[in-house]
């Protein structure tokens, strides 16, 4: 009986060891209000993953402030209003490698991309049976590659010298192309390195988007879109005018110019007929954590009773203006006065829902007119000219803004004025200047810059001489974590 | 049973031999105590069957066989005693204790031990060291008690949580806590503190059903724990049943309390007034360049202003009086134990009802212990404790930004100029002048009176900790024992503001939060040990076994505006939702395999060896399996033979140990990727919020321990410990690769070493029947240091602190204070500039802007002694014991002088600090404090001068305790009882001007609710 009690005991204490240690769940353990990422497989939850991309985007140190404060500041579209007001130092290309408070792009960019790559690796287990959930399933996979693109070209225009300037054999970005661990480290790639990457992710993009219109997500159109700019970019102009020219004369193509008429007001309307990317915000979804104050839209803001307005337009960027007296953009810049200073501001981002709430204002990222605009230029530069395509594309924009414009034989001087009154503030400027190479002439009598300012005639492949600041630096938090990723010539390192 | 055995056998011997006996009779007594020595052995020399054992009362009759001369009385922690007969017929026998035979054991990690053969560094207290002391938990009758613990209050406010560092801090980021383990089951621990309350995970428990608490501080005692050790265990053992007269025992205790220390002394109404005035006079003369009339009318005006007249229609007070009182605490214990051969109980009922030194404040605690204990047979025991407690308590939020905090209103903020009712008796609300500062809509001011009833801040608590366990002895030396743990805990908790409260009427009509708390954990250990004695030296111990442990988290979290009705504070009864309303339920695992062996030859060499592997579930699957494992040893040179002849040398032992612990991250799902929760636009959208950090793993503690104890001469005992704990694989949130996702995230970068030497010493100054004194002092000296960050030559500033390389983790950085120019009575910093060869260029400048902050070199948190001196003394039935602690060398970060102390700053809304008294006020004086000048506001700024030796000695402890004499007791039919008066911290001794035991482990001084001293009186009866 002591015996038969003994085994009995002792049988269910090793059953209990043998259970327990047998269960190797027992140390899988989760969070009931977080979705581990190796668990996703509905697909609600991989098109709210697919969303959460351009929710990071959208935040205040990339796309939703940083990314257009250096494609304005840096260029001649926009300049300091004082002499202090917050922005000098993007201004004046003060860039060190440990002094980046304006937003770290780099590190956000990296987080999209960790972001696309853990969706990546976990996409097969995402469940689809019927011919439209694989489509909407391929569509998440389309947008993720695509997004992944968006990203390495934003690093590669940021960090790394334009392609033109040297064939791309300068540092670009490093290849996020799988899900790194905390502290693993990677060498940059060249910039062609990076370019090639982003085609491929394009190009295989396309075959998986759906042609479908959407609102604050990359379709077809809007990756296909990206792809003209990153060969306009690159200086293959002939691949920029096929993948633009092929938007444009495509039917199926579901956006359209918006017309002269409803300009101003598609200003403060979300998802105008040509808005093919721009990123949502909302009341519950700002671009900061600070209820938007942090935005860029905040620094351009000038208003009643308000003083912002601390980045305003040039008298260059005016005069251009002002050539056409009837240019309906007219309407997006205003009289206002601080302290006794009469100045024009940039009224063109006027909230999402036209109430004047200047802070919930949807980044816009691309629109129908740079396809136009991609067109007309690369339609000039291509290996085998198309001047009337060119003409076309161009007057078509410059007619929207004046019906009663004349039309004008395309030059690519004129494309470029024509970008520049189009896309003011929308983060292009100092970009455009930078692909092609063109100096940049602030030396005007309207500049805030100091006195011994390097960067009055900015020439943005002239790195080798004293401005090596117009590529920005890795941020030095990086160098000392990832010391494979060499910093940018002149910087201290 | 086996004690009735012998009376039976010795009855009947001695009925053999009765014709030829003499009948000797006496009784036997402790040397030292007096008291009756019951069971001790009576035998008669060269008569192995006669002979006999005492009786409860320590009495004995033997009958001596014809020709016994001599009569040997032995008891087992007594030296043996033998005495010629002669012809007496009453031999009363005083036995001497043996102290070193009475090893006392002691439990330690999954099992219990004896002093000599233990080879770790352990210390206990008893419950008589911890029982009497009025306080709510038993981690704060620690202080002082023993080396090498150093414990910082965190609130006064009762329930608060101390905070424990056994042998320094040893973690950045995962804790610092130690481990908990009551009565074999690792307890859920920490800081269980809600927005409003702060409460500690062991106040549950009721100091009075403490038997011992050992405290484990190596490698050797702790790493048995594993990954969770690192910070050293606190192992708790609860009281059990002891077999014999079913006792009862009832203590009651009522006790008053009020702050420890005059904190913050603060200028008296007329100096306050004065000080104003002058620093507007200096301010009007100097930067104004006003004399005269104009200089006394602008002087005027601005005392009114920022310090005006008492006015008929309102009613003032002294604050302190208002806010603060002499709190009440009660305290009753009852129990009943007992048992017989078979089974043993211990139950026991309490009830704890402690006011706050805070009004409207308080902590009550009903608690209930019971440990059984059945043999089934003679393999078979089983047993189970219970501890069951019930708190409910109201706080108030700490800290500097929270009004709600009476302690900082009346010490920060409220002068004696402010109103507190208006002269009809209603509470004042302010001025009537929408200019005015006073202005109630000014959110600078409000009356503590209305916020104290308008806040809602109830807390509470329910835990049960269940262990049944059940042990088989399958054959002699091996026996296997199973512990089920089971720990829960259920927190309600209120927190909000009724609508006439300020912020309850910012967020509409009231604000209420209400959250649930559940922490929920199993455990279930299992163990093997077997024993064996191999040609009859070579004594072996081993054991093995595996532990499984799974605590889960559920929380829910809802907040909602708008009361319809203030009579019932329910969300019943309220309009609109507010902001998020959460739950979570997290989980974490534990799956561990443990295995010790122990070997000694002689019980001269002692050898031991711990291994365990634990694998959790807050780590990547390839890398949640670790080892902890540890290797010891003692030689105990006094049972060597050469020892023999030396008998002032009773115990003498070096032991030293080397192994490897951990500690676990504190946050349970950073090792993997998951995805967040976010609004993109108005849709929903998911995000990554943790990276993927396959590499993250538990930090590495890897200590050495060396020590020498001894006892000599009877009287003194002596250890010395010294020992190295260094830290490998912090947890830091390092910059990291941005590549992965993240810019900085939780990894395991960078090492930290504490060094230290402890010391304890206890002597035994008198023994005797009447009269016992024994006295001892206890001394640590702990040196941190962090000897590798994440990156080469990286420097993290961490608030008033920095982390560097070859610094301590309580190094502080700040401006350096260069004091009062005796001239101009200008404050004076030191802009430190940086030469080419990196020494340092001293500039004197007067403006905190213009200083920079520097490592202020020397100046750290960490003691350069600390520890405790104790003496009991008894004569009789009166002992009396004191426990002192103290702490030198070390520096505090005042963080609150910047409300009171300002030179004339610009909070002039403020009570001011007497330490103004000391200004500067004419060329040629010599002070630390500036002139009083608006504006210039040094004392505003951190800076140095704030930072202030901490030393203090403090008499932390104190019982007085007289035990009625038994002849007395008797005829009541009681067995004893006891009257005490027992208090805390009494008083102390420093140069600072608060509590020096309010500064955090790393000497920051918050505004927080002070330590308070409390002096109980109590009677304990047992029958």
């Amino acid at each position: 009986m002591k015996k038969y009690n003994i085994n009995t005991l002792l049988s269910i204490l090793l059953t209990s060891v043998i259970m327990l240690t047998s269960c190797s769940d027992f140390l899988d353990t989760n969070p009931t209000d977080r979705l581990p990422a190796d668990k996703v497989k509905t697909l609600k939850d991989a098109e709210k993953i697919v969303d959460g991309f351009y929710f990071t985007m959208k935040w205040n140190n990339y796309y939703g402030t940083p990314l257009m404060l250096l494609g304005e500041t840096r260029g001649d579209d926009l300049r300091p209003r004082r002499e202090s007001g917050g922005y000098q130092q993007i201004y004046n290309y003060e860039f060190t490698p440990s002094n980046y408070s304006y937003g770290d792009i780099w590190a956000t960019a990296y987080n999209v991309i960790m972001n696309v790559n853990v969706f990546l690796n976990n996409w097969e287990s995402i469940e689809a049976t019927s011919d439209e959930e694989i489509a909407k399933k391929n569509d998440c996979k389309g947008q993720a590659l695509a997004v992944r693109a968006f990203c390495h070209f934003d690093i590669a225009r940021v960090y790394g010298y334009p392609y033109q300037k040297n064939n791309g054999t300068s540092l670009g970005a490093v290849k996020g192309n799988k899900v790194f661990t905390v502290g693993e480290q990677a060498e940059r790639i060249s910039v062609a390195e990076t370019y090639n990457f982003i085609i491929n992710d394009l190009t295989e993009a396309l075959t998986l988007l759906s042609t479908d219109r959407k609102h604050g997500n990359l379709d077809y159109w809007g990756a296909k879109g990206l792809l003209a700019r990153v060969y306009l970019y690159k200086g293959d102009y002939d691949n920029a005018f096929k993948h633009a020219d092929e938007i444009l004369t495509d039917a199926t193509n579901p956006y359209s110019l918006v017309t002269n008429a409803q300009y101003i007001d598609s200003w403060e309307q979300p998802n105008s007929s040509e808005t093919m990317l721009e990123l949502l915000t909302s009341a519950f979804s700002h671009i900061d954590d600070n209820g938007g104050v942090d935005s860029w839209y905040y620094i351009l803001w000038h208003g009643e009773g308000f003083s912002s307005g601390n980045l305003v337009p040039t008298d260059s960027w005016l005069a251009l203006l002002d050539e056409d007296p009837d240019d309906v953009r007219h309407g997006l810049v205003k009289q206002g006065t601080d302290a006794g200073v009469n100045f024009r501001w940039l009224a063109k981002f006027r909230g999402n829902n036209g109430d004047g709430d200047f802070k919930i204002n949807n980044p816009m990222i691309m629109r129908l007119s740079e396809i136009y605009l991609i067109a007309a230029e690369s339609a000039l530069m291509k290996s085998s000219p198309d001047q009337n395509k060119a003409d076309f594309y161009l007057n078509e924009i410059r007619k929207r803004a004046n019906p009663a414009a004349v039309q004008i034989t395309a030059t690519v001087d004129e494309v470029l004025k024509e970008r520049r009154k189009e896309f003011i503030g929308e983060g292009h400027r100092y970009y455009d200047s930078g692909r092609l190479g063109l100096t940049i002439n602030r030396n005007t009598p309207d500049n805030k810059l100091p006195a011994d300012s390097k960067y009055k005639i900015v020439d943005p492949w002239n790195a080798e001489g004293n401005q090596y600041q117009v590529i920005l630096p890795i941020p030095q938090s990086q160098r000392t974590a990832n010391p494979a990723a060499f910093q940018n010539p002149g910087y201290p390192d | 049973m086996k004690k009735f055995i012998l009376q039976i056998l010795l009855v009947i011997a001695s009925a053999g031999f009765a014709q030829a006996q003499t009948r000797i009779t006496g009784k036997v007594t402790d040397l030292n105590t007096g008291e009756p020595v019951s069971y001790a052995s009576v035998a008669v020399k060269g008569y192995a069957t006669a002979g006999t054992f005492t009786d409860d009362n320590g009495n004995y009759t033997v009958n001596m066989p014809e020709g016994s001369t001599t009569i040997s009385v032995s008891s087992i922690g007594y030296r043996t005693q033998e005495i010629a007969v002669s012809s007496r017929s009453i031999i009363n026998v005083e036995l001497e204790p043996d102290v070193a035979q009475i090893e006392e054991s002691f439990v330690v990690a999954y099992g219990v031990t004896t002093r000599g053969s233990y080879s770790g560094a352990a210390n206990v207290i008893k419950a008589d060291k911890i029982q009497d002391i009025p306080v709510i938990s038993f981690e704060q009758a620690l202080s002082g008690s023993t080396p090498g613990i150093k414990i910082n209050s965190t609130s006064g406010l009762p329930g608060s949580f101390p905070e424990i560092r056994i042998r320094g801090a040893g973690s950045m980021n995962a804790g610092n806590d130690p481990l908990y383990v009551i009565d074999g089951v690792p307890a859920i621990s920490g800081d269980l503190s809600e927005s409003n309350t702060i409460t500690s995970s062991m106040n549950f428990l009721n100091p009075g059903d403490i038997e011992s608490v050992t405290i484990l501080k190596d490698a050797a005692a702790a790493s048995l724990y594993g990954s969770r050790a690192a910070n050293g265990v606190v192992l708790v053992t609860t009281k059990k049943g002891k077999s014999g007269k079913t006792q009862f025992r009832f203590k009651a205790d009522i006790g008053l309390s009020d702050f420890a220390f005059d904190n913050y002394p603060l200028a008296s109404d007329a100096e306050t007034e004065m000080l104003h005035r002058e620093a507007w006079t200096n301010y009007g003369s100097v930067k104004e360049g006003l004399s005269g009339t104009a200089l006394e009318q602008y002087v005027n005006a601005k005392v009114e202003t920022y310090y005006p007249s008492k006015k008929d229609e309102y009613v003032y007070v002294d604050w302190k009086k208002i806010l603060f009182r002499t709190a009440v605490t009660h305290n009753y214990e009852l129990s009943v134990s007992g048992g017989d051969d078979k089974t043993r109980f211990f139950l026991s009922g309490a009830y704890n009802k402690n006011e706050a030194v805070t009004k409207g404040r308080y902590f009550d605690r009903i608690s209930a212990s019971l440990n059984l204990e059945h043999k089934v047979n003679k393999h078979i025991n089983l047993g189970a404790g219970i501890q069951f407690s019930s708190t409910d308590q109201v706080g108030h939020q700490e800290g500097g930004g929270a009004y709600d905090n009476p302690w900082w209103a009346a010490y920060g903020f409220l002068t004696w100029r402010w109103p507190a009712y208006n002269a009809n008796g209603t509470y004042w609300k302010g001025f009537n002048n929408g200019e005015d500062p006073y202005d109630p809509n000014n959110a600078n001011y409000r009356n503590p009176l209305i916020n104290n009833e308008t806040q809602i801040t109830k807390s509470a608590q329910t835990r049960l900790l269940m262990k049944p366990w059940i042990e088989i002895n399958i054959i002699d030396g091996l026996k296997a024992k199973t512990i089920f743990g089971y720990d829960g805990i259920y927190i309600h908790d209120k927190f909000g503001w009724l609508p006439e409260h300020a912020n309850g009427q910012a967020y509409g009509d009231g604000f209420l939060t209400v959250k649930k708390h559940e922490y929920l954990k199993l455990v279930s250990s299992s163990t093997l040990n077997y024993n064996k004695t191999f040609a009859s030296n070579h004594n072996f111990s081993a054991m093995i076994g595996w532990e499984a442990e799974k605590q889960s988290n559920y929380h829910d979290y809802m907040g909602k505006t708008d009361m319809i009705s203030t009579s019932v504070i329910s969300m019943n009864l309220m309009t609109n939702v507010y902001g998020d309303v959460t739950d979570y339920d997290d989980e974490s695992s534990l799956l561990s395999f443990i295995s010790s062996i122990n070997y000694n030859y002689k019980s001269k060499y002692f050898f031991t060896a711990t291994y365990r592997r634990d694998g959790s579930s807050r780590l990547s699957v390839n890398n949640r399996w670790g080892d902890f494992w540890s290797v010891s040893g003692s030689w105990r040179i006094t049972n060597e033979p050469f020892m023999n002849n030396i008998n002032w040398v009773n115990d003498l032992r070096v032991r030293t140990s080397y192994g490897i612990s951990g500690t676990l991250p504190a946050s349970w799902y950073y090792y993997k990727p998951f995805y967040d929760f976010d609004v993109y636009g108005n849709r929903g959208a998911l995000f990554i919020s943790s990276a993927n950090n396959p590499e993250l793993t538990w930090e590495k503690n890897i200590s050495i321990n060396f020590a020498i104890e001894t006892r000599l001469f009877n009287r003194l005992n002596f250890s010395a410990d010294f020992y190295v704990k260094r830290t490998k694989d912090l947890l830091m949130n390092a910059s990291t690769t941005a590549i992965s996702g993240f810019s900085s995230y939780l990894r395991n970068i960078g090492s930290m070493e504490n060094k230290g030497v402890e010391l304890d010493i206890n002597v035994d100054i008198i023994k005797n029947k009447d009269i016992a004194w024994t006295a001892g002092i206890n001394w640590t000296y702990n040196k941190n240091r962090i000897t590798e960050m994440a990156y080469k030559g990286e420097e993290i500033i961490d608030g008033s602190y920095i982390l560097k390389e070859g610094y301590s983790y309580s190094q502080f950085r700040t401006r350096e204070y260069a004091g009062v120019n005796p001239e101009t009575g200008q404050v004076q910093f030191y802009r430190n500039n940086k030469l080419a060869d990196g020494t340092y260029n001293k500039e004197t400048v007067n403006s905190a802007s213009d200083a920079n902050n520097i490592i202020i070199e020397g100046k750290t948190a960490d003691p350069k002694g600390y520890g405790g001196i104790n003496t009991n003394f008894r004569y009789k039935n009166l002992s009396v014991s004191l426990v002192f602690n103290y702490m030198y060398g070390h520096y505090v970060f005042d963080q609150h002088q910047d409300q009171i102390s300002v030179d004339g700053g610009t909070s002039f809304y403020r009570p001011i600090s007497k330490e103004q008294l000391k200004r500067w006020q004419k060329p040629g004086d010599i002070t630390d404090v500036p002139r009083r000048m608006p504006y210039d506001r040094a004392g505003y700024y951190n800076s140095s001068r704030m930072l202030m030796k901490g030393d203090f000695i403090r008499l932390k402890n104190i019982t007085v305790s007289y035990s009625i004499p038994k002849t007395l007791t008797k005829k009541t039919g009681l067995d004893d009882v006891r009257i005490y008066a027992a208090g805390n911290n009494i008083f102390a001794i420093t140069d600072l001007y608060f509590d020096p035991e309010a500064p955090d482990s790393r000497g920051m001084a918050y505004r927080q609710t002070p330590p308070i001293r409390t002096i109980s009186f109590g009677i304990e009866i047992s029958f």
